[in-house]
Parts: structure tokens; C-alpha cells; sequence
């Protein structure tokens, strides 16, 4: 610990330079924890924001737009365990990292040579986090970690891009704003941020930086109040699912059983259950109190074996199902199902089944309720995003969230000011800011890095080789 | 005691507090690089702390090395020699050399935290030479200043040059075993490139030492915060 902070001292005290020739250009990527497409919208209405200077788009996350495994997915790090912290292992049929324990694991620091880790992404940053308590401090004092944050990081950035070409820092602090204060200082703290860029600008001008800031996942800023902080273990039991904590133990008894991961307090939440159960689980959990949609894998048709099919439940009624065809990157959706009441602006030529490019379905539903619907839920469903995917998931209609925790002592009222993680745009859509290049209307952000090869070049030199892409994200933007 | 000091009457004492119970002040400036004393450690003496570790000869040189940069990636030495002293005050002057191989930036033991440093694939070699003075007017204050002239040097595209900074603590000899300080520190000087203030407290007894300190580095980029501990012996 005190060798870190001697180190600290020493290397930050060397007023080392370089030659602006040799990288008259820096490309600073921002990593925003939970900046909303809404904020920006905000941001626009005060007119404090230069919109000539760059280009701006929303950006769909992943289904469930948690912050650890959208990043991961988002970089292309190594597939976390599953959604968030805490997941079910299948191989050891256990819960990882439950209860206090596993919260605790998002403020313990990493150190080397003890147990304790942090995801693989944050090495794609140069600079995430500035002393062993800075995601306490994150979450208990906002403005304070703001303005700690953002000294670090131009402080940090001045240094390096004395020779570097590329550039990338992490911001949690506007995310747990978010969560914890409101939207009004959300906004102003993305003005900060803008402000704080501007002045960086105008004391460098030995070199051109080109800032881009992207984000995981959006904020709703829809508060939940205790009352619609749901509980789901109990709800199962409510709608007639057991809810256990092991398979094994399920399999002890006759009849549904399912774990639900309750771990922090999010939009959506994940089941799992045997396979079998899932379509059955599915449809009984969409009763529970508090939820918009719950979906789950459907078995093979033995006409089309080839097709993966999901099916989306609502008050307990499967109310669509769409197939897919991974050897085509097309999905067969079927007209009579209820789509419209889903709010998705898909058109259909006549009453058959119709198959649609992933491209199309992207583009017909950047705008609508649940944003690049077919995709997101397809691939939160697969293995390819995260080791252990839950076999049911739900999507909160809200104000109401995933209680995720219980606090102490019984103020349980904090956290509650805005969430993400489910299936609507508002906690859906996070953003793309950038000076280096035009962006399409939407950018999906699976495909983030295809946008700037200076990222996923800095990353690959720098911190990991990049894991696959996901398999039919990619299109021509 | 390991130290020569200014004030004749603790000097060349054996370990730990003198007869008197004067207070023996402290073996080296706490933040690295730029804070330094006028002190040298007696002959066959030394100095082992997390930070420092020192070894006195003839009682006009010491040599040594920060053994926590070792660690990281930084192998480093110095050699101090007395100027002059007078019966309040010494002058000693002390070269460094750093050697802060590829990837000594990010040697940290938890990423949590970051340099500013770019040597990703290059050495940088850093030699502050400081001169500095300790006044001990009463035994129970010192003043400790010094100047520092570091010589940065590597291969292109690193910047080959020399920068000047300042540093004072003042050491109040508190209680038995206690002391405070303040430092105050400017890197840059003409061309500014940060502010360092700091406060510590240091316990000693006998051969134990252990100081922790606080510090703002303040530069036109804004401020960082930075605890600093030290612990060993005075052997």
C-alpha cells in the first residue's frame, strides 16, 4: 500500500517531455460510466455544449445494459462469469459472489498478490481510478470525486500525451450521480466535463487532441421508491416458482424452481433454470409485480432446426416469438404476433412469416421503445457475451427495479434516483461523442470498436487481445 | 542516533533518544526525489525504512537507495556528501540516479493507481542533484531546504533536460517521541509544473521510526492527493 503511494509520489513528480513532432496528434477516448442519451439531449437545450465541434449519436447497449459486462462486451475483453458480480456458476451449481460479500467487490481495490481482482476491461483505460477508495468515494461524495476524478485525469493525460498517440480514461462518477443524486446534476456534470476538455485544449496547444467519449449504458432518471423496489425472490414464490439457491437444491422437491440473481439495483433481472423450465419460468415470472417483459429460449422447431427461437412474455401471456438464423444473420418473425403492442415499428409485406436482415431490424427500431429489440435480447440469451447467461430474463416496466440489496439498519431509500439495465430506451442508450469521425443515427455498440481502429488498436498494444466479435453484429454503418 | 545533525549535543549518540532526550530529526525527506536534509548518517551507522535505506561512512558521505522503487521497476542509488557544518547548521549535497525502466509507469501494486509517466517502451534516466541545508536553531524546530537540479535524459522522443525545484520542511519536535512537519515544494520553478504541500507526523523511538504524511501536488491540470508512510529502523 505505502509502496504504491511512494511510487505515486515519485513518478508524478517528473516533469518528463516529449517531442510534439513525433505525435502532433492524440486521440483521448473518455469512458463515461453511464452517460444517457438523455443527458446529452440536456446538455443541448442549455446551449453551454459546442456541438459544432463534434459529432453525437446514441449508442444501443447490450441487453442487460449493466456497466461491468457492457464494457466487457463493448471492448472486447474476456467474457465475465455473466451479468454482473454475482452470477450462478453451472459447473460448481453455486451462486458466485452473493450477498454483501459480492457488493463488496465493486469498492475493494484490487492489490496484487491478494484475491481480489477487478474485470479485464479497465486495462483497456490508462487511467480509471485515482487511490484505493475512489469507488467509495464515487458513490458517497459525488462533486468531490468528480472534481477528484477529473483532476487525475487530465493530470494523467497531460503526461502521457507527451508521447502517446491514443489516449483512454474511465469515469465512474457521472454514473453513480445517476443512481444517487439527480438528472439535473447529471447534466452538470457533463457541462464540467466539456468545460474541463475545452481548458485542457487551450493550455496544449503544442498538439491536436481529438476527444471521444463513449458510455456503457444510459440512466433513466425514473426514481423508484422503496415500495417499487421488487424483491423477486419473493415475487417467484408469489407466481408459484421455488426460488432456490442451487439446482440441487431445486431438484429436491417436485415442481418449478428457479435462482434469480438479486445483486444490485438495476432494470432488469436474470433467472436461471434448468432449460427446460425456462419458457414456463418465463411466462409465470411476467405476472410478478413490477414487470414490462420477460423472455427465455423456446426449444427447437423440428421443422427448422437451424432456427434459435426466443419467446417474450407479458402478464403471463407469450405475447411474440422470433427465430433466428445464425448462418444468415436474419431473424423470421411472424405477423400475427402482438408486435405493435410492444411499441417496435416492424412492417410486414403480407401475413406470413418473414425473415428480416439484422440490419433491418436495427434500423426499424433505432427509435422506438425497446432499441434494437431483436438483437440485444438474442444476444443476452447466448453464451457469446457472457460465460453463464440466465435462462429467463426480465425487463422491469418502470418506476419499478430490482431491490438488488437491502441496507443495513433499513434506509433502504438510496441508489433509487435513476436505473438502467432493462429493456427501454432510457437506460438503454448511452453515447457516442466524437471529433474524429461522422456517426451513423445509432450506433450499436458491439460494434464501437469497427468505429475507431485507433481504440482497438491502443487496446490490443496496451492491455488484451481483443476477444471475438459477436458473431452478426457487424454491418455496414 | 545515526545522524549527524547541527546541534552538537545529539550527535554520535548511540541508538535512540540521546541522554538528554533529545529528539533525533528525521533521516531523509519524505517525498522522494525533491525534499532532501542537510544530514548525513554517522559512520557504521544506517538507515533502513520502507523508503530509504542508507549507510553512513567517515562521517561525510552516505550512500543509498529507495528500496520500494527497486521494486517497481526503478533501480535507483544516491550518494550524499557534507558540505560543511556549523554548529546550527549543515550543508550536504546529494546526487541521484533513477533508472525508470519500460513499464515502470504502471508498476504499481494495485491499478488503482496511475502515473503520468509515457515510458511505455523506453528507459528515462533521471539525476536530481540537490543541495541542502538543515538549521537546527532550538532542539525543538528544523528547518530543512533544498534546491534540486534534476537532468532527465532518454532517447527520443523524451525531452533531454534539466529542472530546477524547491523544496522546505519545517520539523517541530513535538513531544518525547512525536514530531510534525510541514513541507512545501515547486517543481518547475520559471517553468512551472506543479505546487507540492504536504503535512506528516513521524514517531520515534529509540531504533523505531515510522512518519505518515499527506500531500497536494497542484499543477495547471488540477490536484492530486497522495498519503505517504514510511516505516523502519535507525540502525
Amino acid at each position: 500500500m505505502a509502496c504504491d503511494w511512494d511510487h505515486f509520489a515519485l513518478t508524478n513528480s517528473i516533469p518528463l517531455h516529449g517531442d510534439p513532432d513525433a505525435n502532433p496528434v492524440v486521440d483521448v477516448f473518455i469512458g463515461v460510466d453511464g452517460l444517457s442519451w438523455n443527458t446529452i439531449q440536456d446538455a443541448l437545450d442549455t446551449n453551454e455544449f459546442d456541438t459544432t465541434r463534434y459529432h453525437a449519436a446514441p449508442m444501443v447497449s447490450m441487453f442487460p445494459a449493466t456497466s461491468d459486462a457492457s464494457w466487457t462486451r463493448l471492448l472486447r475483453a474476456s467474457r465475465p462469469g455473466s451479468y454482473e458480480y454475482e452470477y450462478y456458476s453451472p459447473p460448481e451449481d453455486k451462486i458466485i459472489n452473493q450477498g454483501y460479500l459480492g457488493l463488496l467487490q465493486h469498492a475493494l481495490p484490487p492489490v496484487d498478490g491478494l484475491p481480489i481482482d477487478e474485470p479485464e476491461y479497465y486495462e483497456a483505460f490508462d487511467y480509471h481510478a485515482n487511490g484505493y477508495l475512489s469507488t467509495v468515494s464515487s458513490y458517497q461524495s459525488n462533486w468531490m470525486a468528480l472534481h477528484d476524478s477529473l483532476d487525475n485525469l487530465f493530470f494523467n493525460l497531460s503526461g502521457r500525451a507527451e508521447f502517446a498517440h491514443t489516449f483512454t480514461a474511465y469515469m465512474l462518477e457521472l454514473d453513480a450521480m445517476g443512481h444517487m443524486a439527480n438528472r439535473a446534476l447529471v447534466k452538470k456534470a457533463f457541462l464540467l466535463l466539456m468545460h474541463r476538455i475545452e481548458s485542457f485544449r487551450a493550455r496544449h496547444p503544442e498538439r491536436t487532441f481529438r476527444f471521444t467519449l463513449i458510455s456503457d449504458h444510459g440512466l433513466d432518471f425514473i426514481s423508484a421508491s422503496v415500495q417499487e423496489l421488487i424483491a423477486f425472490n419473493e415475487e417467484l414464490e408469489r407466481v408459484g416458482v421455488r426460488s432456490v439457491q442451487s439446482f440441487a437444491e431445486g431438484r429436491k422437491k417436485p415442481g418449478l424452481f428457479a435462482i434469480p440473481i438479486v445483486h444490485t439495483r438495476v432494470s432488469y433481472l436474470s433467472i436461471n433454470t434448468p432449460e427446460e423450465f425456462a419458457p414456463n419460468v418465463a411466462g409465470l415470472s411476467s405476472m410478478a409485480r413490477g414487470v414490462d417483459l420477460t423472455m427465455a429460449a423456446l426449444p427447437n422447431d423440428p421443422n427448422e432446426p437451424d432456427m434459435k427461437r426466443i419467446g417474450i412474455w407479458r402478464r403471463g401471456e407469450r405475447i411474440a416469438q422470433f427465430g433466428y438464423f445464425s448462418a444468415t444473420n436474419t431473424y423470421r418473425l411472424d405477423p400475427d404476433d402482438r408486435w405493435s403492442t410492444l411499441g417496435l415499428s416492424v412492417s410486414f409485406i403480407d401475413t406470413t412469416p418473414q425473415d428480416f436482415t439484422d440490419h433491418e431490424l436495427f434500423l426499424a427500431t433505432i427509435h422506438d421503445q425497446y432499441p434494437d429489440f431483436f438483437y440485444r435480447i438474442r444476444t443476452a440469451l447466448g453464451a457469446e457475451g457472457v460465460l453463464y447467461p440466465g435462462q429467463v430474463l426480465v425487463s422491469f416496466k418502470r418506476p419499478y427495479a430490482s431491490e438488488g440489496f437491502k441496507v443495513l439498519g433499513g434506509a433502504n431509500a438510496i441508489a433509487t434516483s435513476g436505473f438502467h439495465g432493462g429493456l427501454d430506451a432510457g437506460g438503454s442508450l448511452g453515447v457516442v461523442i466524437t471529433e474524429i469521425r461522422d456517426l451513423p443515427a445509432m450506433v450499436r455498440s458491439d460494434n464501437l470498436l469497427g468505429l475507431f481502429p485507433t481504440l482497438a488498436e491502443h487496446i490490443e498494444a496496451h492491455a488484451y487481445p481483443l476477444h471475438a466479435p459477436m458473431p452478426g453484429a457487424a454491418f455496414i454503418e | 542516533m545515526a545522524l549527524l545533525t547541527a546541534t552538537p549535543d545529539i550527535q554520535r549518540s548511540p541508538l535512540g533518544a540521546t541522554e538528554n532526550d533529545a529528539f533525533v530529526l528525521a533521516p531523509n525527506g519524505l517525498y522522494p526525489l525533491w525534499e532532501n536534509n542537510g544530514l548525513i548518517i554517522t559512520h557504521r551507522h544506517g538507515v533502513l525504512t520502507s523508503s530509504v535505506a542508507q549507510f553512513g561512512i567517515l562521517d561525510r558521505i552516505h550512500i543509498g537507495t529507495r528500496p520500494t522503487s527497486l521494486a517497481m521497476r526503478v533501480p535507483n542509488m544516491h550518494l550524499k556528501a557534507l558540505i560543511y557544518r556549523w554548529p546550527t547548521v549543515s550543508l550536504a549535497s546529494e546526487l541521484g540516479v533513477y533508472i525508470l525502466l519500460p513499464g515502470a509507469k504502471e508498476s504499481f501494486f494495485s491499478p488503482r493507481y496511475t502515473s503520468r509517466l509515457g515510458n511505455i517502451d523506453n528507459t528515462v534516466t533521471v539525476l536530481p542533484l540537490n543541495v541542502a541545508v538543515t538549521w537546527h536553531p532550538k532542539p525543538w524546530v528544523a528547518l530543512h531546504a533544498t534546491l534540486t537540479c534534476m537532468t532527465i535524459l532518454g532517447d527520443a522522443p523524451v525531452k533531454n533536460e534539466a529542472v530546477i525545484g524547491g523544496f522546505i520542511a519545517t520539523e517541530f519536535l513535538a513531544w518525547k517521541y512525536h514530531a510534525l512537519s510541514v513541507h512545501i515544494g515547486e517543481i518547475g520553478m520559471w517553468n512551472h509544473d506543479q505546487w507540492i504541500v504536504g503535512g506528516s507526523y513521524r514517531f520515534h523511538y529509540q531504533w523505531f521510526d515510522a512518519r505518515f504524511g499527506y500531500f497536494m501536488r497542484h499543477s495547471p491540470e488540477g490536484l492530486q492527493t497522495n498519503p505517504m508512510f514510511q516505516v523502519g529502523l535507525l540502525l
